[in-house]
């Protein structure tokens, strides 16, 4: 079985939970930490996506950005840590849904 | 998962009608000797599940002077967390586990909230009855107040013919008792496991397994059936046990739920959502 590019949108620097996924997900060697929007802060977001292996055209400043950059790289599971992951960035998650399945569909 | 119903029914009405899988990470449900209190209560060793206690307390926003701390304040402001704090934070995660071991769903609640620390909107403790649709009554404690507490959950499912204990910060023991009988403690990876169980662990029996195993467990069965789904095949069926936008969708209406019951003095009220009823 081929390892699966994942990514994730939230986990910044300092936040509680992102570690434990990334540690969780390397353990097998089926998934390999490939993109991030991983911050509020656009800026803060890429400096850390870069310092955990992510490579520049794939750190991305928001989850907008990032599932719309992925439709061009194949990803298999994106992983939101956000406790909002939606709002306030939009008012329903239908946006963020759509974008997800589309993205999806197009590589699975 | 989110913070309304609405919200939930859209994600998980998403997620069925583009066949695109949507896990939600209920973490604790990865630990393998909480998948070996489910095969065990599956296959009937308790018999019929009457009454399940589990709490998720802890005592780290227990300072009064974190009133004005950014990284606590938010979560008891409803205009950042929403309509709970404790509850919706980790008493869900207590709720969720009673349900994944029991396989049964919460039907109705009733609920008593408190934010002990006057300064909050929201509540920093709550207790929680659920009756099961299954018949099952859980008691439920969650609490950020509790000093001493370090990540305390735990959960306790008591049957007609026996009953099971786990604990979150010992995860590497199940307690079992028959009833009539002597207490047995199951360590993790002994013979006789579920083949569930057995599948969800790395390291040889008695080094200890935590918390990013328990989630790698989560993982490791998503990998499964993406894979599968790539490669057209039947995912493996000990693969299938990981939490999806149901589950969460179930989560956000016993919030509401708790939420309501809370402000009407306790009565019962209906905890699941309307897509399920």
């Amino acid at each position: 079985m081929k390892a699966l590019s994942w990514g994730m949108i939230g986990g910044g620097e300092g936040s509680q939970i992102g570690p434990a996924h990334r540690i969780a997900t390397a353990m097998d060697g089926h998934f390999v930490f490939k993109a991030g929007a991983l911050d509020a802060d656009p800026a803060r977001g890429r400096d850390f996506a870069e310092r955990l292996g992510i490579a520049p055209d794939r750190a991305y400043g928001d989850w907008k950005e990032m599932l719309t950059g992925e439709k061009i790289a194949p990803i298999a599971l994106i992983l939101s840590l956000s406790p909002r992951p939606i709002q306030p960035i939009s008012k329903s998650p239908k946006p963020f849904l759509k974008r997800a399945s589309r993205s999806f569909a197009k590589n699975l | 998962m989110t913070v309304t119903v609405e919200e939930a029914e859209e994600i998980a009405a998403t997620a069925k009608s583009a066949g695109t899988i949507c896990a939600v990470n209920y973490g604790y449900s990865g630990y393998l000797l909480v998948r070996e209190m489910r095969a065990m209560i599956k296959r009937g060793d308790l018999s019929k599940i009457r009454l399940i206690r589990t709490e998720f307390v802890h005592g780290f926003h227990a300072d009064a002077a974190d009133a004005d701390n950014p990284r606590v304040r938010w979560r008891y402001d409803p205009a950042q967390a929403g309509i709970s704090a404790q509850f919706a934070d980790c008493g869900i995660h207590a709720l969720h586990l009673a349900s994944f071991v029991s396989g049964q769903d919460a039907k109705e609640l009733s609920a008593s909230f408190a934010s002990v620390l006057e300064s909050r909107t929201l509540e920093d403790d709550a207790w929680v009855s659920i009756r099961m649709d299954g018949g099952a009554l859980v008691r439920l404690w969650t609490s950020s107040v509790a000093v001493g507490r370090m990540h305390g959950f735990n959960i306790e499912v008591y049957g007609e013919r026996g009953g099971l204990r786990w604990a979150q910060e010992w995860p590497n023991q199940l307690f079992y008792t028959p009833l009539n009988g002597r207490t047995e403690i199951i360590e993790r990876g002994s013979n006789g496991q579920s083949p569930e169980a057995a599948r969800a662990t790395r390291v040889t029996i008695g080094h200890p397994e935590g918390f990013t195993t328990a989630i790698s467990n989560i993982y490791l069965d998503l990998a499964e059936v993406i894979c599968a789904k790539k490669e057209g095949r039947t995912p493996s069926a000990h693969a299938i046990s990981f939490p999806t936008a149901v589950d969460g969708l179930r989560s956000i209406a016993a919030i509401k739920a708790a939420v309501h019951s809370n402000q009407s003095g306790g009565q019962w009220i209906d905890a699941r959502p309307p897509s399920l009823r």
